[in-house]
């Protein structure tokens, strides 16, 4: 095109917009990236702020389309449509019109970094590569039989096996990965609105040696960030991630890693030895835990914190326990897979390395393959991976390629972060400092405070709050050596549109002079003034469900509770954790809603009701002071 | 055997590289032949594209190979127009539309609305740049679980002069006594979808209740409510800028699309039965 015909298309465009609402030449104030930064300096310290802390929700775990996995389902959201669904827009979804009913407060997009790069050259026509025969083949797809063939042939056969992982053949460098990350970081920067809607910058890394998930998402604290994300072809255990990160902190980044699906991790996620066999060293301990400080308690993949086989004095443990894990990739269920086992576990090098590995607070995330954003009610879910559970047929007798049965899906969970503002800044560093609650999906909320001079029996919420941080510590925190034993104080609020409150109950855990992990479950309150046995048990909540029409009603249960703890078994010498658990009253399982809607029988294989909760963080005790890291 | 010698694909570039040859050669010398030019602007963007990919400056050969390649590009090019192969290629058809609209778009981002054309631009599109109410309310919460006898309780908090006693009155829940100037989104984020929905059909100025809510029930007092309202520009300054735009953008392409039918007689044949 030569200059005079670029003019005069200009002319056309600037006769057609009616020129005397347009000034030419005025320089555009907002494209200025400083002075951009700069009133986003200005929104977040105008946010409105609580020194008692509100709560805010988000996700920590979802993909895109430039997730491999996710295209191959279908997916074709883009982060920023993702976080637009976040903050309540409504968008198309397997050809159906999906919204989430109550907007997010902060959202995170996690693709796999693997791939990202092909992703961008397989999407974008001027990306160099995005020729290549295997990309119009992709292209071109539109079976999920074929579609799930191709993924196995390209993809699934260079990452499984003994092997180290590798890029595909299709790869064209490190310039699509490049680009890929901007694309996100983008939509991190568009849709931050601070006081009502926080973005951080995130990825996936993805790291399964042998199909052991140690999988960790990465959460960076500002835009300070690097050129792209790091994936298993460069480091496929999780010693090289945090080498990476250390060398992302060096340049000035701020970022902290969070695990997930412990249950599928074959025993590696709380390994007693690190990647080379040997036992886990005291550098090991350090660095897990400065840069490992949450870890996901639950998502689509089923529920990490217990399992009913190994937990048979839990009443609850028989919740979403994804028994058909153990189906596919040669994976078991195993005890040393769940996060109880893991963070009472991280007391025995307390003792005796001095730090402790698993020093884990507790967060939630869906890892949805549809784009969507903690699309947790259990009346409104439509799948969670594309093609495969995209109808009610496929999500009562399909499955999720490689993992479980569509029907063991759990949906997911949902982080609850509590801080004083919602900004970056406050979000992240309270995730930072643990001070987060995780539920599997009802907006409930919980605080925990210990202390050796908390009032007990707690009548007045905002007494108990001011009480606990004035004079104790709040959940995710540590309290080292006690002379008398601790006061724990907690607080639940039900979710105002969802089901009321069962109970709290307080979880212990420690590890014992042989070595031994121990626990106990204490409850601490609950609703319908039930009375309490010998043994500490109480009766049943009751449950209100009509399966014939999948409708609960709040007749009983609690709209909040409220309640103390004084552990008078407390060893000081021993280090504990304890952690809060609120249990809801019973309300129907996502499957009871498709097969009401659907006039279908309900299936036996999964219960028709389930007791939604929330987990607190822990808070620990230590005899002595950790080790400065 | 005929039939084999036809499949052959050799034989197939054979014949159609004698024809080329044959269009070719049959071009009459003693007409002036076109010019096809490779300017030195060409040179020069060749050369600069070598420096930005390989990060140093091309030899003199590698800048010769690149000439060479541009002028086979260009000849066969050419040459492909005269053939008709441009014509009625789609891809190509395509790519000049997207070009041009391309074109027609960046002129257009580029340039800044006045706060005068913002205005306008709102002015006429109002139904898209309403705020949601906005409440300014106390109220007292009563906890069913805590009263033996819920509506006799309210009955005796409604004999009292609430407007001076209510923050010593309700039951204990993690909501403020007071709101100043809360959205409804805010509002059903704190007390529900229904709380919000029924305070939005109550009047002003008096005490009332009870409105449930999934805690239990409250007795209201609203003192303020903006209803839903058309924004100011002020208010959604950004956001009226990027409609303005993507607006802009739209009219701008169906206009040019106006304009170039008034360029051509266009003919659409009417479908042959």
């Amino acid at each position: 095109m030569n200059i005079s015909l670029r003019i005069k298309y200009s002319i056309i465009a600037t006769l057609v917009l009616a020129t005397p609402i347009l000034a030419e030449n005025e320089k555009n104030k907002d494209s200025s990236y400083a002075a951009q930064a700069e009133h986003i300096k200005q929104l977040e310290k105008d946010a409105p702020s609580n020194p008692l802390k509100n709560a805010y929700f988000g996700e920590t775990h979802m993909h895109t389309s430039y997730s491999l996995d996710a295209y191959i389902g279908g997916n074709r959201m883009t982060p920023s449509d993702s976080l637009r669904f976040a903050k309540g827009e409504e968008m198309l979804i397997n050809g159906q019109k999906h919204k989430l009913e109550r907007p997010l407060d902060f959202c995170a997009v996690t693709d796999h970094s693997e791939y990202i790069g092909e992703m961008y050259t397989a999407m974008h026509a001027q990306a160099k590569g995005y020729d290549q025969d295997v990309l119009k083949e992709l292209r071109s797809l539109t079976k999920y039989e074929e579609q799930i063939k191709w993924f196995i042939k390209y993809v699934i056969s260079v990452n499984r096996g003994d092997a180290p992982p590798k890029h595909t053949d299709f790869f064209t460098g490190v310039e699509s990965i490049n680009s890929a990350w901007k694309v996100n970081v983008d939509a991190v920067r568009e849709h931050y609105e601070p006081g009502v809607f926080t973005t951080l910058a995130a990825f996936e890394w993805s790291g399964a040696p042998k199909g052991g998930n140690l999988h960790r998402n990465v959460f960076f604290r500002d835009m300070v960030l690097p050129e792209r994300p790091v994936g298993y072809a460069e480091f496929n255990r999780e010693e090289g991630l945090w080498g990476w990160m250390s060398e992302q902190e060096k340049k000035g980044s701020r970022l902290f890693a969070i695990p997930h699906n412990s249950n599928a991790s074959k025993g590696m996620m709380f390994n007693k030895n690190d990647s080379t066999g040997k036992p886990i060293t005291l550098e090991y301990a350090q660095t897990r835990n400065h840069f490992e400080r949450l870890i996901e308690m639950m998502q689509i993949k089923g529920n990490s914190e217990v399992h009913r086989k190994f937990w048979t004095a839990d009443e609850f443990a028989d919740f979403e326990n994804a028994d058909s894990l153990a189906k596919f990739s040669k994976r078991e269920i195993k005890k040393e897979n769940f996060v109880r086992h893991g963070v009472i576990e991280g007391l025995k090098y307390s003792t005796s390395l001095g730090v402790n590995p698993y020093k884990y607070g507790f967060s939630g995330g869906t890892d949805s393959h549809n784009g969507l954003t903690a699309d947790v009610a259990e009346d409104n879910f439509i799948g969670g991976h594309g093609a495969a559970d995209s109808t009610v047929a496929l999500r009562r007798k399909g499955q999720v390629p490689e993992w479980l049965d569509a029907i063991d899906q759990s949906i997911g969970s949902i982080t609850g972060v509590w801080a004083e503002k919602n900004t970056r800044a406050d979000i992240w560093d309270a995730m930072y400092n643990r001070e987060t609650f995780v539920t599997s999906g009802p907006r409930m909320l919980v605080r925990f405070f210990a202390g050796e001079t908390l009032s007990k029996n707690p009548n007045d919420a905002k007494n108990m709050i001011e009480d606990g941080y004035k004079n104790g510590v709040a959940m995710g925190q540590t309290i080292v050596g006690l002379k008398k034993a601790p006061t724990f104080t907690v607080w639940a609020q039900k979710d105002v549109d969802k089901g009321n409150l069962d109970r709290i109950q307080i979880i212990k855990g420690w590890v014992d002079k042989d070595g031994k992990q121990q626990e106990k479950i204490i409850n601490v309150a609950w609703s319908d003034k039930r009375k309490m046995d010998k043994n500490g048990n109480l009766p049943k909540v009751g449950n209100t469900v009509d399966l014939k029409t999948a409708k609960y009603t709040n007749e009983i249960g609690s709209p909040m509770l409220m309640g103390s703890f004084t552990d008078t078994e407390f060893d000081a010498t021993l280090p504990t954790l304890y952690y809060a658990r609120v249990i809801q009253i019973p309300t129907p399982r996502w499957s009871t809603y498709d097969a009401v809607r659907n006039n279908l029988p309900l299936l036996d294989r999964v219960p028709a009701t389930i007791q939604e909760r929330a987990w607190s963080s822990p808070i620990w005790f230590t005899p002595t002071k950790e080790k400065e890291i | 055997m005929i039939k084999k010698i036809l499949q052959e694909p050799l034989l197939h570039f054979l014949i159609v590289g004698g024809l080329l040859f044959f269009y070719i050669s049959n071009n009459d010398d003693s007409v002036e032949k076109e010019k096809v030019i490779i300017s030195q602007g060409k040179i020069k963007q060749l050369s600069a594209q070598f420096k930005k990919t390989r990060q140093r400056e091309a030899t003199k050969e590698e800048l010769q190979a690149l000439i060479d390649n541009q002028i086979r590009e260009d000849l066969v090019f050419k040459h492909g127009q005269e053939m008709g192969l441009v014509e009625n290629d789609t891809i190509i058809k395509r790519r000049v539309q997207q070009k041009i609209e391309f074109m027609l778009n960046d002129s257009i981002s580029s340039l800044e609305p006045t706060q005068e054309g913002l205005q306008a631009f709102m002015d006429k599109h109002k139904e898209r740049y309403t705020i949601a109410p906005i409440y300014t309310f106390k109220h007292i919460y009563i906890n069913p679980e805590q009263h033996k006898d819920v509506d006799a309780y309210i009955e005796k908090l409604k004999a009292e002069k609430l407007s001076l006693v209510y923050a010593e009155r309700g039951d204990s829940i993690m909501l403020k006594q007071s709101y100043e100037d809360i959205s409804s989104a805010g509002l059903a984020r704190l007390f529900g979808l229904k709380f919000e929905k029924a305070l939005n059909t109550l009047p002003l100025n008096t005490w009332l209740g009870p409105v449930k809510s999934g805690y239990g029930v409250h007795l209201v007092y609203i003192e303020n409510k903006k209803a839903r309202h058309l924004a100011t520009l002020e208010e959604v300054q950004a956001k009226v800028k990027l409609d303005f735009r993507v607006n802009a953008q739209k009219k701008a392409i169906d206009a040019f699309y106006d304009a170039l039918q008034n360029k051509y007689d266009l003919v659409i044949e009417k479908e042959v039965k």
